[in-house]
This record gives C-alpha cells, structure tokens and sequence, in this order.
C-alpha cells in the first residue's frame, strides 16, 4: 500500500468519524437532553384530556319533590372522514330527529376533523339512533338543567347557565355542592383526531353533586303562588310577594314574588324578575308594624289591654304634623287600638313608651338586621339609631312609617309571636345529602332570642285574633279556623321629593293560624294596588284563600309532619303495594283485607258485599286516589270470568302470587327469575282456573322495559 | 470443497451488519403499519420481505459476476441506464406530477436506483483510466459530464433530492482519484461562495469572513499569481451575482428554495415533518419506548414513516441505545468498504468500493440528518430498512458489488 493510499484513507475516515460525531451528537441531543421535553410534546399530541362531567345534585321541596334536575342528554358528534356511509347516517338523524337530511349530510360533508351533529338529544331519542351502530358517529353524555315545576318558587331556586353553573338563587349560592367534580379520561389520539380507548390510562370518575332538600312545601308555594297572582290581578298592582313559615320551626314553607320568570328559559325575561323580593326588597310596612309598638307597650306594662285611650275622633296633631285614622273613634280600649288599627291611639302610647324602648324592641324583633335566613343578597333594612330621630320619628316609626323592612324580616317578627315570643331563625334549606344519600348538613330549629313574656304574646295574640274577627282583617276570617292576622297599608315615600304618595300604598297583611297553636305564618304584600286601597279588600281576601286552600290539603291534615327518614325517594307503603281481591267478600272482612290502605277506603252503596272495587285487583293505588268498594246487598253471582293480569318484569314469587289472586292456575315453562313472556297475554278474559304459562328469565336484573320486548 | 470456501471467503463484515440492519428495518416497518387493520398496510412488511429475498439473490448474483466482465460492460451500462432514465419521461405521470417509475414484468422499478450503480461503475472505470491525478483538466470536465447527465434526467423527473446525491458521490471519488487537493478545492469553493452569501442576508460577515479564509489559502498554496486571482475573482462574482440571480427568482421559486433548506420555516409542510420526526426520536430518549409501543408512529404523528422517516420510528422504539448500534452497524459497512478499496490491487474494483461506501455514506447521513433536523426533506432512502423495492435491490446489489471486490481483492 503506498504512503498515498493510507493518507487519503485517514482523511476519508477522518471526515466519516467527523460526520458521525456530529449526528450521534444531534442524537444524543434529542434523545437524551432534550428527551423529556420531546416526550412532552409526544404526550401532548396523542392524549387528550376529557372532561365527564358530574351530574348536579337535586333540589328537592321538603317532600322530596324534585324542583331541579340534571337531564341526561345526548350529544352526538361525528368525525367526517371516519363516516363511511354519509347519507345512511344523516337518514337516520332525520328520521329520529325530525330535520331534514340535508342538514346533516352537510355537517357530515364538512372539510373538519370533528363537527356536532346534534346537541342535548333526548335519552330515549338517543339510544335508538345509538343502536344503529354508524361508524365515526360518537356519543357523549351531556346534562341539562330541568325545572320540572316551571315558574314554581322559581326566584328562591335560581337558574343556571348553559354550561350548568348557578347563576342566581339557591342554584348559585349552594353551586360547590350541588355542582360536583367532574371526572376525567385520559384517551388516545390519532393525527387523524380518532380517539382510541387506552385502559392504560388514568380515569377519574365524576362526583356527582350533593343534592340540596329544601324547607319550602311544595304545595304551599303552588298555592301561595297562585293566590299572590290573583291578588296582584284582582288589585291591578305593579307586583307583590308572598311567605308562609312554619312558626316554630322557623322553616319557610313557600316564599315567592311575582312577575315572576320560567327557570327552563330565564332568558326571555327581565333580570328584574330574577329577583327574590322577599329577602331583597324594603318597603315601609305601615300598620303591620303595630305590632313591635303593642309588644313593647304591653311588656314594659304602660298599657293593658283593656285600658282606654282616647283616639282624638280621628285627627292629631304632633309638631305641627297632622296624623290621621282612617276611621275617626273616641275612647277605644288598648286592644281596640290594635284590632281596629288606629294610628292616633298607637302613637300615643309609643309617646309614653320613649325612643330607646322602642327601637329596641324593634331591633329584638329583628328588624335593621339580616334576618339569618342566609340567602345571599338579603337587605337588612333601614332602623335608624334613635339618636338621629327627629321630633316626629317616634310616632311615625310606631305606626310603620320611617322604617324600611323586608318581608322575611316581618314575617319572623310574626313568627315569634306565634311562637309565644321565641324569634327563630328562619331556615331555607332543610339538609344537604351528598351523591349517596347521606345526610352531610342538617339545620336544626334555632332559636334566637325571646322577645316578649309568653303572657305578653298571649295578649298580642289574641289582639291579632280580634282584628280578624272584628276588627280591619275581618276579609281574612275562614269560618272553623281560628286565624290571628294583622292589615297594613303603608303609604309609599315619594322618590322625587320627601313626603308620602296618596295614592300610592304597600298593602300588607300577616297572620297565623290556627290561633292557638300556630302552624303556619303566612305575610303578602301587595305594591301599588289600583283596585281596593286598603289591605283588608286586597290582601286579606287573598291571605283568606291561602289559609283555606291549605286547611283542604287532604294528607297533610294541617299538620306539618316532620320525619327523618323522609329522605328516601320511596314511594309511601299504599302505593307500592298491589291491591287484594276484596270482591264477594262481606264488608268487615274486606276492611281487615285492606287494613293497610284503611284510610282510603271509600265505600259506596248500601249492603254488605262488596260486589265490585276500582281500582281493580292487582294494581298499585295512585297517590290522591282512593279505593272505592261498591256494596250490594244481594249475593251477587260469582263471575266464572277474570282478566289476567300483567306478569311481566313481576318476580316469579310475585306472578305466582298474582295468578293465585286471580284464581288462575300456573306453570312456569322456563327459568326462575323475571318474568318474560306469559301465556295467555295480560288484559284478556279468561275463565277461573285457566292455565297461565310464564316463561321467566335466568337475570333477575333484567328491567320492566327491556322485558316488553 | 467449492461450497466450503465460498462461504469462507464471504466477507462477513459487509454481509452481517447488512443482515441486522434489515432486521431492524423490517422490526420498524412492522412497527409503523402494526396498529392500522386495513389489508393494505400489513401487507407491507411481506411486500418488504419480498424485496429482501430478491435483493438477496441479486447480491448473491452479484457476487459471482467476475470483475473484468462488469469492466468490460461498464460503458454499456451506463448508457442503459441512461436509456432508463429517457424512458421514464414516455411513461404516464403518476397523481403528483411526477414519473419515476417504470413497469417491468409487472415491478414498478425506479430506474433513477438503478443509474446510481452504473453511474459509479462508469465513473470508476474512467477515473481508473484518466490522468486527474496529473490535473487534467479535460478528465476533470468529463468525469463532471458522465455524473451530470443521469443527474440533470433525474432533476427533471423531478427528484431533487436523488439527483443531489450523484453530485455529492462524485467529490469522494476524485478525492480517491488523487486528484490534487488544491484542486478539488477551487472545484468547491465556489459552493461554499454561494452557500456564505446565502447565509449573508442577515449578517454579511459570514460572506466576509469566508473570503478572508479563501485570501488565507489561497496565499498559502502558493500557485502561480494569475490561477490566485482568477481563482479569487470566479468566488467574488458568484458572491456578487448570487443575491442578483435570486432577486431575479419568481416569489414562489424563492419560497420553494427557502423552505428546502429551512423547513422549519413552513411549519405545516417540511417543517411539520422534521418537528414530528424529532418529537418521535426524542421521546423514545436513551432506552426507548420498546418494540411496537411508539405512540408517535402508532397514531401517525409521525408522516411518511415507512419511507423517509424510517428511521424516526425505529429512534422512538429503541432509543439512543437503538439508534447507535445501527450507526454503528453502518459505520462498519462504510469503513470496511473503504479498507476493502484501500486493499484492493484492481483501481477499477478500488473506485467502485469508493463510490459504492459513498453512496451509502450519502443516503445514510443525508437521511438522518434529516430525520434529527439537521438538514432539509429530501425523499432519500435509508438503505436496507426504508420500504421500497427498488432501493432495497440496488442497495444490496451494491453490497453483492462490494463482497465481490472484497472477495477478489488481491485479483489485478
């Protein structure tokens, strides 16, 4: 090998090393320095976060009715270059969603990775385009918020965005626990954007939200509502709101204002009627206030109730202000003070009484403060310190004038009288349970502090008695109910100069019944009546209606059940369980027959035997309906004839159960746990003793639904 | 006896690294077609084996053909080759504009694979026989002739990237020729000229400092005053004109120019490529994410991954580990050839080992210096595990080419 040779070999072999460490160089560079950067990025691109979203948590009334759900819903999606039959997939979304294919088969033709075909599409609807099993078409569960009650206490539970946040009431408030946590999936991604199931990757699963029990009734709210409705329409008023509480327990039964708004669609109306007046709106009560007045005159001993006052025939004046009644009286006794609601003899007696009592008073009754309701965006009100009173304030606060309240804060005040003198703290929200059923928060009746002796509130409540048996609440009177209830008409302030509307008033009034022992509270106001001035033509009515529409409740009796274990979905035990065959027997064995359903037996006719029952053997007693047994005295002739029953989805025990009650015969063809198939098929006449064929599965899970197939 | 030494004087050193590398090649193709179902993807890898067991009859084939009998027709097949290459310009462009195909019995056959080794036999052949080492400059300009015609049909098929290639071979071999390095520098410096203009837009003392160093060797080499200065001037005007001549360039030439060599300036085209491949290679990192659990190839981040950016894949499953044993397994081939020449007592079978270790020196660098971003996209395979029929044949019919010499060394 000559000298030449091996030199123009190193200097080949010098550039080939040379090149080489500059590559292994580059190598070494990505893969081991740069390496977990590049993985990162690797990561990034073929994993893709997905969110599942938690189901929010209910709002139920305190009957465990739901007042707000989530939904499930459907979101079909589709990846057009996955599709492989374009026009067979929009065919179907046409024919089971009811658009034209066109639309579609755009969305499918669309030069993008992922379009949405349709969203939020019904579950039912969803399944049966599900089955049909398309290819590059996906399917994700979306939730939906669903007021099943529409407008129903619509201000207390709020609404929520599209994206399933509380944005006003109960809803936003109590948003971190009806909310949940929404779960999370780790899937794989193609460059093509297909996503590939990896069990190799994390999962979290949603949490769904706590659900939320509140104190409201729903009952009492539908009815509340409705009243405040006719009222307003009746008086021709600008607006109103209405409360009913359940006095000793401080719970809000119904709580409402109208205009009010649909929940299912709060955009098509105005914020303003988003808003919960009874927390969030003052006005100057007017006489309904009396009551703090006759409280403190009647606890600090100036007045009793049978002392005279004389009542100035109807006009004084004080500091160069005239005040006047509505009715002009001589001498009335304190509690025809009240009962008639003179403004004359009420002030007087606060002028005795002094500013610091009765500011003091008025602050124990919980006025100028939150009521501890615990809603936000509660007002406090206005009570101002008596030190910046002027000369007229004393006597203008004792009849509700220059104060500003709000409706909780009255009806609280009317709670502890009914209470014997005890204010409680007024609850909205009964418990939260979480996803599993269990009980995280519970509120208890609290108390806040006494207010007056119980004598004292005695003698207030037998005041409050009197004007409705005699004095301006008398429209509220229901005869058999003994009702204790004061009116208010207050002026409004004029908002362009100081001085009061005469035309303008806030019609109030706030009553409990049944008078001695108190179980509901109930207060509406009217603003700015234009039919009817005065608050015994147009909210007494209304109060009147309220408390008889509640009296006629049929279960509840009038009286507020309170159970713990109420908090179970459960259908009450008379209608889960199926109705015996009472038929040709006498009437006292079938009483002992159906002892479980004894109060809902309504019996008809005059013999002994019943002869026929609706509804009829076999079938699961309605809530609100009643058995109804048809008596004959003749001995009726016994029918060879029976209708077979439905078997189907039943447990084999339970069909045999049912063909044995039906006087047929049975015989189980196959399997041993739900019914299938049966033989005859249900609602045919057939005579006693036939054989009925059932055919049953081996899954005892297997659902109704599926077993109607 | 016949059997036995043949097998003995099979140089294994070529043959075995050569047989891992396909191994591994076929392992990455497996890989990047595994997760896709459809018929036609798995069916690439018993495509690819196929080619293999061809390519390996060619190699054999090869290896038996006597030295003198491919001198002897070294000429003729160029100029087949050429035919070929002529050829391809009469047969229907494919859906991209472009024809590099011909059919054969059946075989789709890039002839351009083809040209490359008669293009290297011819060359050989020619330079074993001229005077370069005395600088003749007409040998000089033929040798340039014989490389640039299959390169210009190349280039006009068009196939940039190949047609590169027969002009990158070409340097090696007049190196191996003798032929004077001053020479081969005043052949390369102006490329370097252009190259340091380019570079200029931005900072003009690239271009500068570039003709200090020419002033610097060019002093050093001390040659006559007039070959200085001219030498000197030639590299000036094509510093001067270059700038001019782009200007002259239509926007959508430039554009094509610049994302050629700067990919990363398009980053959904050349650019989007290299920065996948990299992300594959990269987080395979030193040990790899193991065989048949690359998510970049798996779920087709990674594009053209069982043609050009084989080797991405193969990075991303087996790591830094992977990645230098098969450069290793490479260099091996490439220094053995180069040995093999250094030996060999025929200068003809001495240049074709040349050309031949250059040619996979090329293709090997070219292709992965592509892949980590060092240099731009050009379509070059990567021999023995890119998927391809045609190149899989060629480059082992080289290797045939290079046991055969290895075989025949101390034959004249």
């Amino acid at each position: 090998m000559s000298r030449k040779i091996i030199y123009r070999l190193k200097i080949l072999k010098f550039l080939l090393i040379l090149l080489s460490v500059i590559i292994i160089w580059k190598l070494f560079y990505i893969q081991v320095i740069k390496g977990n950067e590049f993985k990162r990025i690797a990561d990034s691109q073929h994993q893709k976060e997905i969110d599942i979203p938690a189901k929010r948590g209910n709002i139920y009334d305190r009957e465990m009715r739901i007042l707000s759900q989530d939904l499930e819903y459907y979101s079909f999606g589709c990846y057009p270059d996955k599709v492989e039959n374009p026009v067979k997939v929009a065919n179907i979304f046409a024919k089971h969603l009811g658009e034209k294919r066109d639309t579609y088969l755009r969305k499918i033709r669309e030069n993008k990775n992922f379009v949405w075909l349709k969203r939020k599409v019904e579950k039912k609807i969803g399944d049966k385009i599900w089955e049909n099993n398309m290819k590059g078409v996906t399917k994700t569960i979306d939730y939906s918020r669903f007021y099943s009650y529409s407008n129903t206490a619509c201000q207390v539970v709020g609404f929520t965005d599209i994206d399933n946040n509380g944005l006003t009431g109960i809803e936003n408030q109590y948003n971190d626990d009806l909310q949940g946590k929404d779960g999370k999936s780790i899937l794989k991604v193609d460059a093509m954007g297909r996503i590939f199931p990896d069990p190799g990757y994390l999962y979290k699963p949603p949490q769904n939200g706590s659900s939320l029990i509140l104190t409201l009734d729903l009952i009492c709210q539908t009815i509340a509502e409705e009243e405040l409705k006719r009222a307003i329409y009746e008086s021709e008023a600008k607006s109103g709101m209405v409360v009913i509480m359940y006095p000793k327990g401080g719970e809000i039964l119904a709580m409402a204002s109208f205009p009010d708004f649909n929940p299912n669609s709060p955009l098509k109306f105005n914020t303003y009627n988003y808003r919960n007046r009874v927390i969030a709106d003052t006005f100057e009560p007017g006489s309904t206030f009396k009551i703090v007045t006759a409280s403190a005159i009647l606890e600090e001993n100036i007045k009793k109730y049978n002392d005279i006052i004389f009542c100035e025939n109807g006009k004084i004046k004080i500091y160069n202000h005239t005040i006047r009644d509505v009715k002009s009286y001589g001498n009335l006794t304190f509690q025809e003070v009240i009962e008639k609601s003179s403004n004359i003899g009420t002030l007087k007696c606060a002028m005795l009484l002094g500013k610091r009592k009765l500011y003091s008073y008025a602050r124990d009754f919980g006025f100028g403060n939150e009521s501890g309701l615990g809603l936000i965006g509660e007002a406090s009100g206005k009570l101002r310190k008596p030190a910046i009173w002027s000369n007229l304030s004393l006597p203008e606060i004792a009849i509700g004038q220059e104060v500003a309240i709000t409706a909780i804060q009255l009806i609280n005040a009317y709670a502890a009288i009914a209470n014997n003198g005890i204010l409680m703290k007024p609850r909205i929200i009964k418990a939260i349970v979480d996803n599993k059923g269990k009980i995280i928060e519970k509120t208890n009746p609290e108390e806040i502090r006494r207010i007056i002796s119980e004598e004292t509130a005695n003698t207030l409540k037998s005041f409050l008695i009197g004007v409705v048996e005699k004095g301006t609440g008398i429209n509220a009177k229901v005869d058999g109910i003994k009702i204790a209830g004061k009116t208010g008409t207050a002026q409004k302030s004029l908002s362009d100069r100081p001085g009061y509307s005469r035309t303008d008033v806030i019609s109030s009034f706030v009553g409990f019944w049944p008078a001695d022992e108190p179980e509901f509270v109930c207060l509406i106001v009217i603003d700015t009546p234009r039919k009817g001035h005065y608050s015994s033509t147009t909210t007494a009515p209304a109060f009147r209606n309220i408390v008889q529409r509640i009296s006629n409740i049929p279960s509840r009796n009038s009286k507020i059940v309170w159970k713990n274990n109420k908090y179970t979905n459960n259908k009450k035990l008379v209608n889960s369980v199926r109705l015996p065959d009472v038929r040709n027997l006498t009437i006292d064995v079938a009483k002992k027959k159906l002892k479980i359903f004894k109060d809902f037996i309504e019996i008809s006719g005059n013999g002994s035997i019943v002869s026929s029952q609706e509804p009829s053997p076999g079938k699961y007693l309605k809530e609100g309906e009643k058995i109804t047994l048809i008596c004959e005295d003749k001995p009726i002739k016994v029918e060879n004839k029976v209708i077979t029953p439905n078997l189907i989805g039943l447990s084999l025990r339970k069909a045999i159960n049912d063909i044995q009650l039906n006087k047929l015969k049975f015989k189980v063809t196959y399997g041993n746990g739900i019914v299938v198939e049966q033989s005859p098929l249900p609602g045919k006449k057939v005579n006693i003793g036939t054989v009925c064929y059932v055919r049953c599965s081996d899954n005892k899970n297997i659902s109704r639904t599926i077993a109607y197939k | 006896m016949k059997r036995k030494s043949f097998i003995k004087n099979i140089d294994f050193i070529f043959l075995i690294p050569v047989l891992l590398i396909i191994v591994a090649g076929l392992l990455a193709l497996y890989s990047s077609t595994y997760p896709v179902v459809t018929s036609e993807t798995s069916s690439l890898v018993y495509k690819q084996i196929t080619w293999v067991i061809l390519g390996l009859i060619v190699m054999f084939v090869m290896i038996f053909i006597p030295i003198r009998v491919i001198y002897a027709l070294s000429y003729t097949l160029y100029i087949f080759g050429i035919f070929l290459l002529i050829m391809v310009f009469f047969i229907d462009k494919d859906t991209s504009g472009t024809s590099r195909w011909i059919y054969l019995f059946g075989f789709q056959f890039q002839p351009s694979e083809f040209a490359k080794i008669t293009t290297i036999i011819a060359l050989s052949r020619f330079l074993a026989e001229s005077k370069i080492s005395q600088n003749n400059v007409k040998d000089i300009i033929i040798s340039f002739v014989i490389v640039s015609i299959p390169m210009i049909l190349i280039r006009e098929q068009p196939d940039l990237g190949t047609s590169l290639i027969f002009a990158l071979f070409l340097f090696p071999l007049l190196f191996w020729a003798d032929l004077p390095i001053f020479s081969l520098f005043v052949i390369i410096a102006p490329f370097i000229s252009i190259v340091a203009i380019s570079l200029s837009t931005s900072r003009i003392y690239i271009f500068l400092i570039w003709m200090v160093i020419l002033t610097i060797i060019l002093y050093l080499s001390k040659k006559r005053l007039w070959v200085t200065i001219l030498n000197y001037m030639v590299n000036l005007a094509v510093g001067i004109t270059a700038p001019y001549l782009w200007n002259r360039l239509k926007p959508y030439q430039q554009e094509r120019i610049k994302n050629f060599l700067n990919p990363g300036m398009d980053p959904r085209g050349a650019g989007y490529q290299i920065l996948q491949s990299k992300t594959a290679i990269g987080s395979g990192g030193f040990r790899g994410k193991s065989f048949l659990h690359g998510t970049q190839s798996h779920l087709r981040f990674l594009p053209e991954q069982h043609t050009d950016f084989i080797f991405s894949v193969f990075g991303e499953e087996f790591g830094f580990l992977g990645v230098i044993t098969i450069l290793g397994l490479y260099l091996m081939i490439i220094i053995h050839g180069i040995n093999v020449a250094s030996f060999c007592k025929n200068r003809f079978a001495g240049y074709i080992a040349v050309g031949i270790s250059s040619i996979f020196l090329i293709h090997i660098f070219v292709n992965i210096g592509m892949t980590v971003g060092l240099l731009p996209v050009t379509g070059i395979p990567l021999p023995f595990m890119t998927y391809g029929g045609s190149a899989m044949i060629s480059f082992l019919a080289m290797v045939g080419l290079l046991i055969n010499i290895s075989i025949n060394r101390l034959k004249y």
